[in-house]
């Protein structure tokens, strides 16, 4: 069985999503993210609290896109991440 | 008057603490990092964990030289008061080095129960106040011996299903810090096991910075 991510792991994969997308619906993110609706929804607007994506409309549809800060922060985790594998956490 | 020469020893000391403080720094950072965008405990204890690694090491490491000017320029003085302060701050590096590692088990153990961390704090404090007032430093290296080998023991669990450098460099640097630690313990009994000790902190510590370096550029 494959093991539960971590918080960090998820929110890791979601700003990375978002940034490999450039722009995202929010149902791609929940098909793509592997996260059920709730949980999604906590962490998007976790993330948009912390000003790391921002939310849009473009022709009556909602999208989402990385922030600079959020830009910043996934070159940031993906070192943190890099170490956390590196002592197994 | 009379001057303490420092030797190359004491230098080398001094490098190897400062050394694994920086390590021990950076590792804390990310740490505190990964606490930051989570707000998840075990991260912050990681982050403490380390935070805690760096500045006894730094003590240490200041130590050395606190003693080489003291007993050069201010001998005249009376050394009560600096007597005081080193065993102090010897008491304060001890307690820290224990509750560091203890804190890395929790994190790798996932432990919550606020009453088991609070016992084990209690025995923590109890062992450095024992090893601190009979200077018996035998049970206090035995003790960080045992814990960092609880610690080596998941590291190289990581190591061995993940199969990276950088797990590797883990495993090995914390496997190190546990022989280190026995060859300090036992050092009461043989001298040249303080250097063999010493020695292998040294090359713990590398193997720490090596691995955050492959991180900073990108390596895995």
């Amino acid at each position: 069985m494959a093991e539960r991510r971590s918080k960090f792991e998820i929110i890791y994969d979601i700003l990375a999503l978002i940034q490999r997308e450039g722009k995202i619906k929010p149902t791609h993110v929940l098909y793509k993210g592997n996260l059920s609706y709730d949980r999604l929804k906590k962490y998007i607007n976790e993330l948009k609290e912390k000003g790391l994506i921002e939310e849009f409309k473009e022709k009556d549809k909602t999208f989402y896109r990385i922030t600079e800060q959020g830009i910043k922060i996934v070159e940031e985790a993906k070192k943190i991440n890099e170490v956390k594998n590196a002592f197994g956490l | 008057m009379a001057y303490i020469i420092p030797t190359q020893d004491w230098f080398l000391d001094i490098i190897i603490q400062l050394l694994g403080s920086i390590a021990s720094l950076a590792l804390s950072y990310y740490g505190y990092k990964s606490y930051k965008l989570t707000k998840e405990k075990h991260d912050l204890y990681f982050s403490l964990a380390f935070l805690f690694l760096s500045v006894n090491l730094i003590l240490y490491a200041l130590i050395v030289p606190a003693v080489f000017i003291y007993y050069t320029f201010y001998r005249h003085i009376d050394p009560g008061i600096f007597l005081s302060v080193s065993h102090v701050l010897n008491f304060i590096f001890m307690f820290l080095i224990l509750n560091a590692y203890t804190l890395l088990i929790v994190v790798y153990t996932k432990l919550e129960k606020k009453s088991i961390l609070a016992l084990w704090a209690i025995f923590l404090f109890v062992i450095t106040l024992y090893s601190f007032i009979f200077k018996y430093f035998l049970v206090f290296n035995l003790m960080v011996a045992l814990l960092v080998l609880f610690i080596s023991f998941y590291t190289l669990k990581n190591y061995l299903s993940k199969k990276t450098k950088n797990s590797m460099l883990v495993a090995l640097s914390f496997i190190l810090l546990t022989v280190a630690h026995i060859s300090l313990a036992l050092a009461t009994y043989i001298n040249i096991l303080s250097i063999v000790g010493h020695v292998l902190q040294f090359i713990a510590y590398v193997f720490l910075l090596s691995m955050l370096l492959r991180v900073y550029y990108g390596r895995t």
